[in-house]
């Protein structure tokens, strides 16, 4: 190019500025971030005590994710026999949660690990969809919940305004 | 954006192609007869000013095929909804419109390939999305998934 | 001496790191010149409109997330924007203000990932591209702050949104609001006068505006070649008739103009968001929808100005609870259409540039 031009020390003065920013990255596993409180997370969590097995859930999976036996009790009450869901198809869109009649027997979790070996291993039921050791329901759906949680590290936090 | 009265738009080409070339539909928009339509782009085209393909697509109602045009013209910001019918089960054939609107290429690609209707004069269609001696047209009502 | 060549022809991807996804472009060259090429598409394709078929009205909202992972907020609204119209919905205007938060933000983050993808096929590798990825990262929070998940939001539903937003959203977006012209000069120092970039994309992949009109070419593609046309100014939805904001246009749809094109929407998005957030209204943000929607029969075409370009939904209902017909118009795929006029004559490296340049998504190539 003829005319004499500055762009290239112009670019090199932003990277020189860029060193001595804050480091955006953090060392996961070490170090790990407070994730959204809505968080529509692996796992789903289900209330065996609270839900009235009205299938509503089941029906809202966009994936057939959720596969529930109900059968009517000795007192004419509906219960479930077995209720399952196989993580492998599900996409985590909550709907299910949503459309649960119940105020607290459907939650998405609040993690975001899952590993297993085998397919066969992503398929939960009854039990194993109790709240556990790093399995907390999120507030998805459920603001009571939400409120309880802390709040989530946001990446804009680190940017001091007269940084600029 | 505003709708030309369609009306007016068929008024118009009925004076230049004839009583049979452009129908009120009772949902919304022009219906075409499938051969007359490429005489009746060009015209929309070249005189009327609707420069732009909008989009193109096509449906499967099971005893005919409907295939749309959404055409638009940028300079009065009009769109216009055309309909051709292709009632061949078979064999659906409509004219191709690349030649008027070269934006139609892939978009005939595209139903040809998923819905199976044959866009004439134009260089052969070739399936887009799914694989050269894939069986059958994944978007028509017959076909089970 | 005179020297005969022979026309060479070479297959780049599908799976190449500058096909930004599962992309083939069968190119024949003469010498290093492009004399030939044809894109070959179809790796990804999922059958989205067919799966719609079968699956209830709100059901297919989390399916359309999936059409351009990269802006799914705005494949939410072009499908709730059609069913909307198709059921007589209204929605609450708190929940229009959010939509539209929501939809230039998406362009925000997408725009960032286009200019920096795009600047790392022009060989700056990863500095400029790393830099835009923190600043998506931020608008990526709130995302996730809003709807639970990072990339597939899933967040709009018919009449309104999933969830209002919590109450740490707005501090947030006013702080997103402060600080992200700076880094957009920053940007711009990087970039808009720097030699080699300006060497590598001026006059590189040149679209007339003529060529581009009949192509049906959109989005920034479009307006790189001096088209103003926006859908958002020419058939405004969800509100956007009451913001202020410019349509920037290119001169001479080059690659340059299309970045240029980018960065300067980046800036409107901003002012755009600035006035939603500052009369955001209070109430109500979900009117009532019956649980298991039936539209009338009928059908319904709903446009919007997605950050790739025109994004159309096109929905048929039969008066049952799925979609007769379901179909989407992807700017992807048609923006696709002019790449050989674009590419002819060129080096290989610069149709890298060039296809950069279009930005497009593969999953909403192939659906
Ligand atoms: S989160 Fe979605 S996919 Fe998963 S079980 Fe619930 S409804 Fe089905
Ligand atoms: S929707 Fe709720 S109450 Fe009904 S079956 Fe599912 S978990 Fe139980």
């Amino acid at each position: 190019m003829s005319r004499p031009n500055f762009g290239i020390p112009k670019g090199l003065l932003v990277t020189l500025k860029n060193i001595i920013r804050h480091p955006v990255t953090v060392q996961y596993p070490d170090e790990r971030l407070v994730i959204s409180r809505r968080a529509r997370g692996t796992d789903i969590i289900w209330n065996k005590n609270t839900c009235i097995a009205c299938r509503a859930c089941e029906r809202a999976c966009p994936t057939k994710a959720i596969s529930i036996d109900v059968s009517r009790g000795e007192d004419k009450k509906l219960k479930v026999d077995r209720f399952q869901i196989d993580f492998g198809t599900c996409i985590a869109c909550g709907l299910c949660v949503e459309s649960c009649p119940v105020e607290d027997a459907l939650y998405m979790s609040y993690s975001y690990e899952r590993a297993v070996y085998r397919r066969e291993d992503l398929i939960s039921s009854d039990d194993e969809l109790l709240p556990g050791e790093g399995k907390q329901p999120s507030g998805y759906a459920h603001p009571e919940v939400e409120k309880t949680l802390t709040l989530q590290t946001l990446l804009l936090d680190k940017d001091r305004e007269d940084s600029q | 954006m505003t709708n030309p009265t369609e009306a007016e738009v068929i008024t118009a080409i009925r004076e230049v192609f004839g009583e049979g070339a452009a129908k009120l539909d009772d949902r919304s928009g022009i219906l075409v007869p499938v051969d007359m339509w490429l005489r009746v782009a060009t015209y929309l085209c070249k005189d009327r000013g609707f420069n732009y393909l909008g989009d193109l697509t096509a449906i499967d109602y099971k005893d005919h095929f409907e295939i749309l045009y959404r055409i638009i013209s940028l300079e009065k910001n009009q769109s216009l909804l055309i309909r051709v019918e292709s009632t061949d089960r078979e064999h659906p054939e409509a004219p191709s419109v690349i030649t008027i609107w070269r934006g139609a290429d892939f978009m005939e690609r595209e139903v040809y390939d998923l819905m199976g209707i044959d866009f004439l004069g134009r260089s052969p269609l070739r399936r887009i999305f799914l694989w050269e001696g894939f069986e059958g047209y994944p978007l028509r009502k017959d076909f089970s998934l | 001496m005179n020297v005969k060549t022979e026309p060479l022809a070479i297959n780049m991807g599908p799976l190449h790191p500058s096909t930004h996804g599962v992309f083939r472009m069968l190119a024949v060259l003469d010498g290093e010149v492009i004399v030939d090429l044809e894109p070959v598409f179809g790796y990804l394709h999922r059958g989205i409109e067919k799966l719609a078929e079968e699956k209830t009205y709100k059901q297919v909202i989390p399916l359309t997330d999936r059409l351009d992972y990269v802006s799914s907020m705005s494949n939410n609204l072009v499908y709730v924007l059609a069913v909307e119209k198709l059921a007589g919905i209204e929605v609450p205007e708190r929940a229009q203000h959010i939509r539209v938060i929501m939809a230039e933000l998406q362009r925000i983050a997408s725009h960032l990932m286009a200019i920096g993808t795009w600047a790392n096929d022009l060989g700056t590798f990863f500095t400029p591209f790393m830099y835009m990825f923190r600043e998506r990262e931020k608008i990526i929070d709130l995302f996730e702050m809003v709807s639970g998940q990072r990339l597939l939001y899933n967040y709009l539903r018919f009449g309104g949104l999933s969830h209002d937003l919590p109450d740490e959203f707005l501090p947030a977006v006013r702080k997103l609001l402060k600080v992200m012209p700076g880094y957009l000069n920053e940007y711009e120092e990087l970039l808009k006068e720097n030699e080699i970039v300006l060497a590598r994309s001026m006059g590189i992949g040149v679209l007339p505006e003529e060529l581009a009109i009949n192509a049906s070419a959109s989005g920034p593609v479009l307006r790189g070649s001096g088209v103003k046309w926006d859908i958002r100014k020419v058939d405004p939805y969800s509100l956007y008739q009451h913001f202020d904001f410019d349509i920037p246009t290119g001169i001479t749809g080059d690659s340059y103009d299309r970045y240029r094109v980018r960065l300067e929407e980046i800036r409107q998005s901003l002012h755009i968001i600035d006035q939603a957030t500052q009369d955001l209204p209070a109430g109500e943000v979900k009117s009532k929808v019956p649980l298991n929607l039936r539209p009338p029969r009928g059908e319904a075409y709903s446009h919007i100005e997605a950050p790739r370009g025109e994004l159309g939904c096109y929905v048929v209902s039969d008066g049952s609870t799925n979609p007769y017909r379901f179909h989407i118009r992807a700017p992807s795929l048609i923006n696709l259409t002019c790449l050989k006029d674009m590419v002819m004559g060129l080096k290989i490296a610069d149709a890298i540039v060039t296809f950069g340049s279009i930005d497009i998504c593969m999953a909403e190539v192939d659906r």
